[in-house]
C-alpha cells in the first residue's frame, strides 16, 4: 500500500490513533469499489467449489478492490489535509448478481 | 480371440457404471471423498500454524477484542492491519443442507466451512501482525459478506468472505524505558 502516490497516513479502527493525540475532526471520510468477478475466475471457483475450502480468486479479488476502496478513502482524507483515519469501518455488499460493493469509511483527524 | 467375450463385458460394465458416473453421482461421490479429506486436512493445518503464532508471541494470543490491553503496558503506536479469506462449501455439503432444509434444525456440514473459515482469517491476521512485529493486534473485528449467492435446490456454487481486521499496535519495552 505504501507506494509513490499513496498518501502517507495512520489508520486505525480505534476511537484514536495509539498513542497520539486528536488535536482537530475533519469529518466522515469513505471510499468505496464495485468489483465483478470474470467470468472464467467463476469457472474456475465453481470448480473449485466440488470439495469446497478455500476459494483463493476471490480472496485476491476482494483484497485488491479492499486496497482500492481504502486508497479512495485516504486520498479524500489527504484531501481534506488530514494526517489520520480513526474508527475505519469497512462493509461489503452484492450490488448486481456475480458484483460485489467494498466500502471503507473512518473519520479523518489532524494528530500531533 | 478368447479375449472378445472379457472384453465385450468390459464395455458393457464402462458403458453401464460410466455415464452415470460422470452425469449422475460421480462428481458428488468424489466430493465427499476428497472434499472432506481435503476440509479436514486444511483445518489441522490451520489448527498448526495458529499452535506456532500463539508460541512466537510468547505462549499468548496476539489478538484482542478491545480497544485497551490490560497488561500494564504503554501503547506507543500502531495501524491497520487487515486479513481475508474467501471459502465455500463443497457440494456434497450444499446437498446435505438442501436435504436438512425439508426437515430444519441445525446443519453441521455448514459449521465446520465457516469454523474453518473464521480461524484462517484470524490466524492470517496473526500472521500478518507477527510479520509486522507488532505486540498486540487490538479492536479485531470480522466481517462475513456473501459474495456468491446460492439460489438454492440445484444450485451449485456458495462462497462467503471472512474479512478480519484490528489495530497492531507497539507496547514500550522495558528497554526503552532505561
Amino acid at each position: 500500500m505504501q507506494t509513490g502516490g499513496v498518501p502517507q497516513l495512520m489508520i486505525s479502527n480505534t476511537e484514536t490513533i495509539p498513542g497520539r493525540t486528536i488535536t482537530a475532526t475533519l469529518g466522515l471520510v469513505t471510499g468505496s469499489t464495485v468489483r465483478a468477478k470474470n467470468v472464467f475466475k467463476d469457472i474456475g471457483a465453481g470448480f473449485k467449489n466440488v470439495v469446497g475450502g478455500e476459494l483463493t480468486t476471490y480472496t485476491n479479488l476482494l483484497s485488491e478492490a479492499r486496497n482500492e476502496a481504502m486508497l479512495r478513502m485516504m486520498q479524500a482524507a489527504s484531501g481534506l489535509g488530514a494526517n489520520a483515519i480513526v474508527n475505519v469501518r469497512f462493509a461489503t455488499s452484492a450490488v448486481a448478481g456475480g458484483a460485489a460493493e467494498l466500502f471503507a469509511y473512518g473519520t479523518a483527524v489532524l494528530v500531533q | 480371440m478368447a479375449d472378445e467375450p472379457t472384453l465385450g463385458i468390459l464395455y458393457a460394465l464402462v458403458w453401464t457404471i460410466g455415464p452415470p458416473l460422470i452425469f449422475g453421482g460421480g462428481p458428488l461421490l468424489f466430493s465427499w471423498l476428497v472434499g472432506n479429506a481435503y476440509q479436514k486436512r486444511k483445518l489441522n493445518e490451520t489448527a498448526a500454524r495458529e499452535q506456532a503464532s500463539m508460541q512466537a508471541f510468547g505462549g499468548r494470543d496476539p489478538l484482542t477484542n478491545t480497544v485497551n490491553i490490560y497488561t500494564g503496558e504503554t501503547i506507543t503506536h500502531g495501524h491497520l492491519l487487515t486479513a481475508n479469506v474467501s471459502i465455500g462449501p463443497s457440494w456434497w455439503q450444499l446437498l446435505r443442507t438442501s436435504l436438512k432444509q425439508l426437515i430444519g434444525g441445525r446443519i453441521y456440514s455448514l459449521d465446520n466451512v465457516l469454523e474453518f473459515g473464521r480461524r484462517e482469517a484470524l490466524q492470517r491476521l496473526r500472521e500478518i501482525a507477527q510479520a509486522e512485529g507488532v505486540d498486540y493486534v487490538i479492536n479485531v473485528r470480522l466481517d462475513t459478506a456473501e459474495i456468491v449467492t446460492n439460489k438454492g435446490r440445484n444450485s451449485k456454487t456458495a462462497a462467503v468472505e471472512i474479512f478480519a481486521y484490528g489495530t497492531g499496535v507497539y507496547v514500550a519495552k522495558p528497554t526503552d524505558e532505561a
